[in-house]
This record gives structure tokens, C-alpha cells and sequence, in this order.
């Protein structure tokens, strides 16, 4: 069986830092898929949102996203990409956010869109989880893809990514 | 690893990660887009409460024309 799912590049965080940037992504998939499990230093709050930039352009970007602080649920849109969430200062020690994003067809002239869902668990009380659609309206390909603090706050140490790459083809 | 702030690049190719220090200019613009959401969000908040505000007198001035609480949140869709 030919194998159609594929980790292009995965890091860990070992000090502290502003974002995170996969360059140099190779056109030779179809899909990808970006798995986070992070944790910033935002001051007063449980969670984050995670903010991506692809090829370092923040136009023509469009974010709509249900979020639920677990006590309401909201829905925003916004012109940026806010994906997902990281926990934060005020969250329970050592516990990280996942975030999943699924990029489609990223190395086509259509516009990209993507699909994602994230987690602030807190491990006690409060928590937060995240269901969004993202689209970059930019006919090129997808080369590198940022992930940062929407509150420009620090992405902590042990903070993981990791880059899939999925082809349709058997 | 000083104070600096930095941002770390995988390249995807070399498998390279490189800590880079960030630029006056970017740390100027992680200060602006702070500034900016919490702007946003003191806005967001004071036409939300503006609206609840109008409602709750909205409420009170039907109730005070006679009608029940239910007929009244039925009419303001509450």
C-alpha cells in the first residue's frame, strides 16, 4: 500500500518564541494537515487562538468560527485566520490546547480552505474548544505557513507542531 | 537564548529549524495587532451591552403597558 500520509516536518519548542513557520513546503501533495499542541503566556485568560499566515500575506483572508467558552457559545467572523486555540497563562500547569487544521488542495490556483477544530482543555474549571472554517483567497501555492499568538503572546516551551502532507493518489 | 524574542522556521526541505530574532518592525506590529483586538473587542462589548440595555427598556416599557412578562419577551423574541 502506498503511503498517502506523510509528517513533512515536525518541531518542538524548546524556549520560548514569538511563532513558529514551516517554510519551504513542497507542492508534491494534495491536502495538509497541521497538528498543534501548544500553550502561550497570555496574561489573565485559560485560552488563545492560534493565528496562521500562509506565505506571509495577511489579505484576503476570511476566518468564521463557534466557539464555546463552555458556558455560551459565540460565533465570530473575522479577515484573519484564528483556527484554533492554545491553553494559556491562567490554565491548569503543563496542559497544552489542541488544534487540527485540514488545508484542501493548498498547491492549486483555487482559493485555499480549510476546516479546524481546537481545545483549551484546562484540566478543572472553564476550558474552551474552538469549530472553525478558514479560506485564503490567493492563487498560489501554499509554501509556508506561520502559527502565532492571535494576542501576540509567546508560543511556551514544549509547544508541538507537526506538517502532514496527504495525497489522493494510491 | 537572550531576552531577545525570537521565532522559530522549520524548513520543510532541509529539515533546518532556525531561532531567529525578531525585528523592531515585527515587534512593533505584535504590540499594534494587541492594540488593535482589544480595541476591537471594548467596541464589541460596549454594542452588546448598548443592545441589552435597550432591551431590558424595551421590556420594562410593554410591561408598564400592561402586558405580562411572556407576552412581552414574546414580542422581543427574548
Amino acid at each position: 500500500m502506498a503511503i498517502t500520509f506523510i509528517a513533512i516536518a515536525t518541531t518542538e519548542l524548546t524556549s520560548g518564541a514569538a511563532s513558529i513557520t514551516f517554510s519551504s513546503i513542497p507542492a508534491t501533495y494534495t491536502d495538509l494537515y497541521l497538528v498543534i499542541s501548544g500553550r502561550t503566556n497570555r496574561s489573565g485568560a485559560i485560552q488563545d487562538n492560534i493565528q496562521l499566515i500562509y506565505n506571509g500575506s495577511t489579505s484576503s483572508q476570511a476566518d468564521r468560527r463557534i466557539f464555546s467558552d463552555m458556558s455560551s457559545i459565540a460565533s465570530f467572523t473575522d479577515a484573519l485566520l484564528y483556527p484554533g486555540l492554545t491553553t494559556a497563562n491562567s490554565a491548569t500547569g503543563s496542559v497544552f490546547g489542541s488544534t487540527m487544521v485540514y488545508i484542501t488542495n493548498y498547491a492549486t490556483s483555487n482559493s485555499k480552505v480549510s476546516v479546524s477544530q481546537g481545545t483549551a482543555e484546562n484540566n478543572a474549571s472553564g476550558g474552551a474548544m474552538n469549530l472553525g472554517v478558514e479560506s485564503w483567497a490567493n492563487s498560489a501555492a501554499i509554501t509556508s505557513i506561520q502559527i502565532s499568538s492571535r494576542h501576540s503572546a509567546t508560543l511556551q516551551p514544549s509547544t508541538t507542531a507537526t506538517l502532514y502532507g496527504i495525497k489522493n493518489t494510491v | 537564548m537572550t531576552n531577545t524574542l525570537h521565532k522559530l522556521v522549520v524548513n520543510c526541505e532541509t529539515g533546518e529549524q532556525t531561532y531567529v530574532p525578531l525585528t523592531a518592525e515585527e515587534i512593533a506590529k505584535r504590540e499594534a495587532d494587541e492594540i488593535a483586538f482589544l480595541e476591537a473587542q471594548a467596541q464589541r462589548e460596549a454594542e452588546a451591552q448598548a443592545k441589552a440595555e435597550a432591551k431590558a427598556s424595551a421590556l420594562a416599557k410593554l410591561a408598564a403597558l400592561g402586558l405580562t412578562e411572556e407576552e412581552a419577551n414574546a414580542i422581543a423574541g427574548a
